[in-house]
């Protein structure tokens, strides 16, 4: 991976640093702040129309761009990936209108921007994650109102919830929420936590880093505070549980990671590998094989060393 | 294609006003003290620095002062305590720098700037924000002599691992239990932000608080 | 493959170069110039301005070029750059009683002061495919100028109606405050009629045309007559903060539609004809006339009428109208989602096994 060139924010862009004016950024800083004094409840803002389309990480890209400063360094992922076409599309617009450093290894990021994933790697108290969401409201596919949504949570009447997790056990034997699993922060707000697979969901109680949720379109933001109680969403006689796999990465060995499915020809064959690209590349940097690692088709084409920091401008 | 930003209201030195200057380089002085205030809301208690080439005016604190020109605009109402109001370079400082408006009643503020906690109005005089929109509450920063040394509380709550010690010095002896009010009205309530000098802490509502 | 995931910036690079060389098409062909997009395909400029929220006619003619003609495409671009503009303030309120009409028309009389002016319309036009236009005329076509232009005074049929009280009046609300701006605030419910109607004005022309028709058919019913429809220009006055007093910025093009709609009354109130509301820039007549109808169906509860149908639902067509928003939600279904596919995939895998394995007990029992 060749270092990132930028031009330094506003040489030539002609926006301001990252983009949004000063008084956007206010404006989303204040609700922020707010997000964070009440853990879960999801506060409206004027979202803005950014230049990439809604729903394409608007909501994530205007956090981002309000909490971001010129000494933080960046990691984008989308589908737990850098370099899905969006991640590199997200990562290029703050390399440009910020000039920021950027990473791929999360150990070095200061802030994470993630659609559908959670890194593998635990984040540390230095660290943010921000979040992309398409539809906030947890409730949303139960109650399509805004207004009926906004009672309940205002008075904490969740169970409409807990009947459709119900009726999910009475028919299939269980909860058939496999992404987007509801969550309770702090005993209080059923928040999304955005459609990362409920593999996620357990590192997002107690995690030491400030967890940050942006939904442009639906123009609404909210926060998980460090070390904060969230608890998925379950029955005593049906308690949470994650997915696993029966087998490891085929590429690093890991049997606690959450793996895609890598379909190799039509005869369905097909091989289990880390989602996570800087957690499974890592673990292969250090050593760690799986079955399929010496098999010359997925042998990187040079093997790079482990990426630094690239820097911009 | 190119645009022309609107010029940021704190922009400008104030220096034939007879007003006191802001920040230097607002975009970046600003976003520095907000990622300041996002960790001290985040981790209840904990002291956090800031560093601003921002003067303050009157009798208000340079962290105050920066504090202010972070959040303030013209979509904030802003109530001063009496120990602010009382210079007039205060609210010319906020209104020139900020644009923000002042309002005369503290229930109709936003972000309530208290320069003395001898003239801390009670807690329920603040907006706590309403049942369907808890946002839609004040946010009362208040100036104490010192941030450490005082009375022990204990803290818990998001933000805190386990517990967190926080002792302020000059809070008015009603204020714990009014806080415990303020957090059993829980999600609504008022945030606090404790000041001093350039240092500063917070108390988001969520926070519990043993005494 | 797996490494097919792999290369993003690469590709993305490549599509960016695929897109413009696309964009551009045959080189020996001549390259539009934004003055020809403005003048002759100024219907596209109208609605890109006018639900792009933005009446610059030369920048709304370079998104058309840029957006290939996709108008949704445009608007978006439109939109996009709108956000970053400074705002010096709001403009007095423009009054279209003092318009230079270049079209006004009524379906509630048959002849009224100020006349019928057709203007440029497509209305009684026969649309049969012109085959003459596929080659450059050449020559200029002029319409012929009328012995005096159209009646200086062209009071509103609205007003006609309300000086005899038969129509509703409706008054500003009580110290007149700015309206609700939904570019800078979210929407909230219950929306005031400033929000609708800056919604509906940037709304989707399709959707809302669709809403609209629904209601001529039964949907949402509210036996609409098209009052009166003009179109021409009108001058834009702001009141500087530093200055005091107004001045002229411009003139600007707009289309305006009043329905009179169906009426009311109760023991209290006379029977009275209600009203819905459109205004476009530009020459945008059949939004305008959909906005009306949807406005007035989304007063239903204003009138105590039953709420029974989309057209006349707060939240569902507020929230569905705004066509930047919508193709965004939409397209997003083409990024990668294989992780949360993956996660329904391991599911459904978990859930036939326990089908399977309830089926063996119950053969077993």
């Amino acid at each position: 991976m060749t270092a990132r060139k930028s031009k330094r924010a506003g040489d030539e862009t002609g926006y301001n640093f990252a983009y949004l004016d000063e008084q956007t950024k206010r404006m989303i800083r204040r609700g922020i702040l707010k997000a964070v004094a009440v853990p879960g409840y999801q506060v409206p803002f004027g979202s803005r129309e950014m230049p990439l389309p809604y729903g394409w990480g608007t909501g994530g890209i205007q956090v981002t761009a309000s909490i971001i400063g010129r000494d933080d360094v960046l990691k984008v992922i989308d589908q737990g990936s850098d370099d899905t076409t969006n991640a590199v599309s997200i990562r290029a617009f703050f390399a440009r209108t910020a000039g920021v450093n950027t990473t791929e290894e999360t150990a070095k990021a200061s802030i994470v921007q993630t659609r559908h994933r959670i890194p593998e790697r635990k984040l540390r108290a230095d660290q943010i994650l921000v979040y992309q969401v398409p539809i906030p409201e947890p409730l949303r596919f139960l109650e399509p109102r805004e207004t009926e949504c906004r009672k309940i949570h205002a008075w904490s009447e969740y169970g409409v919830m807990h009947v459709k997790l119900y009726e999910d056990i009475a028919r299939f034997g269980r909860i058939t929420t496999a992404y987007a699993y509801p969550v309770r922060v702090d005993d209080r707000y059923i928040m999304d936590p955005s459609p990362i697979p409920k593999f996620d969901n357990p590192k997002m109680d107690d995690c030491p880093a400030l967890q940050l949720f942006g939904a442009g379109r639906e123009k609404r933001l909210y926060a998980i505070p460090p070390y904060t109680k969230v608890t998925s969403l379950d029955f005593e006689d049906h308690p949470f549980d994650i997915e696993t796999w029966d087998e490891p990465c085929a590429l690093c060995g890991a049997d606690d990671s959450f793996l895609d499915e890598i379909i190799l020809d039509d005869k369905g064959s097909r091989m289990f590998v880390c989602s996570d690209s800087d957690f499974c590349s890592a673990r292969r940097a250090e050593g760690h094989t799986g079955p399929m690692a010496d098999d010359p088709r997925f042998a990187d084409p040079e093997p790079s060393p482990r990426e630094e920091v690239s820097h911009a401008g | 294609m190119t645009t022309t930003q609107p010029k940021p209201a704190n922009v400008a030195s104030g220096a034939t006003t007879g007003i006191a200057p802001g920040f230097s380089d607002p975009v970046h002085e600003s976003q520095a003290v907000f990622r300041q205030i996002l960790e001290a809301m985040s981790r209840p208690g904990m002291i956090m620095g800031i560093e601003t080439t921002a003067e303050a005016p009157g009798t208000m604190a340079e962290g105050m002062a920066a504090l202010s020109l972070t959040l303030l605009d013209g979509d904030t109402r802003v109530w001063l305590d009496a120990a602010l109001a009382e210079h007039a370079a205060v609210a010319d400082y906020l209104r020139f720098h900020c644009g923000c408006p002042i309002v005369q009643s503290p229930f109709d503020a936003d972000f309530a700037l208290i320069g003395s906690v001898d003239t801390l109005p009670r807690l329920e005089r603040f907006s706590p924000g309403t049942a369907q929109y808890p946002e839609r509450s004040a946010t009362v920063v208040i100036e104490v002599p010192k941030l450490t040394g005082g009375p022990a509380t204990v803290l818990t709550g998001p933000g805190i691992e386990t517990t967190r010690d926080f002792d302020p010095v000059g809070l008015p002896d009603w204020f714990w239990s009014a806080w415990a009010v303020n957090r059993g009205s829980f999600p609504l309530g008022i945030d606090a932000v404790f000041t001093c000098d350039a240092e500063f802490c917070a108390l988001p509502r969520s926070t519990r608080v043993e005494a | 493959m797996y490494v097919a995931v792999k290369g993003g910036e690469t590709a993305i690079d490549n599509a960016h170069r695929l897109l413009a060389e696309e964009r551009r098409g045959d080189p020996d062909v001549a390259e539009l110039e934004l003055a020809q997009i403005d003048e002759q395909l100024g219907l596209a400029v109208d609605r890109v301005m006018t639900e792009g929220s933005l009446y610059d006619r030369r920048l709304a003619a370079l998104a058309v070029k840029q957006a290939r003609g996709d108008l949704v495409e445009a608007i978006f671009l439109l939109r996009a750059y709108r956000t970053t503009l400074p705002r010096f303030g709001a403009s007095e309120p423009i009054d279209t009683a003092q318009m230079t009409i270049r079209r006004r028309i009524s379906a509630t009389y048959k002849d009224l002061p100020g006349g019928q002016v057709l203007g440029p319309t497509f209305d009684y036009t026969h649309r049969l495919i012109d085959f003459g236009l596929a080659e450059p005329a050449g020559e200029r076509l002029t319409a012929e100028e009328a012995d005096a232009g159209p009646d200086a005074a062209m009071p509103r049929v609205n007003e006609l109606l309300e000086s005899e009280d038969l129509m509703e009046r409706i008054a500003p609300p009580a110290e007149d405050p700015e309206p609700f701006d939904l570019t800078r605030e979210p929407v909230g419910f219950p929306a005031g009629r400033d929000q609708r109607l800056q919604n509906l004005a940037r709304g989707d022309e399709g959707f809302l045309l669709a809403l609209g028709y629904s209601t001529q058919r039964g949907f949402g019913r509210n036996h609409p007559f098209a009052g009166e429809i003009r179109m021409g220009e009108v001058t834009v006055g702001f009141v500087p903060e530093e200055l005091g007093f107004e001045i002229e910025l411009g003139d600007i093009t707009v289309t305006e539609c009043q329905m009179v709609t169906q009426f009311t009354g109760s023991r209290e109130a006379p029977p009275q004809f209600t009203q819905g509301y459109g205004l476009a820039f530009g020459f945008c007549e059949r939004k305008t006339m959909a906005m009306a109808l949807v406005d007035r169906a989304l007063r239903a509860d204003e009138y105590g009428e039953a709420v029974e149908h989309p057209a006349q639902d707060e939240e569902f067509v507020l929230y569905h109208s705004d066509n930047v928003e919508a193709q965004g939600f939409v397209s997003h279904l083409k990024l990668p989602h294989y992780v949360d596919f993956q996660a329904e995939l391991t599911l459904v895998r978990r859930l036939r096994a326990d089908h399977e394995t309830a089926n063996r007990q119950e053969a077993a029992e």
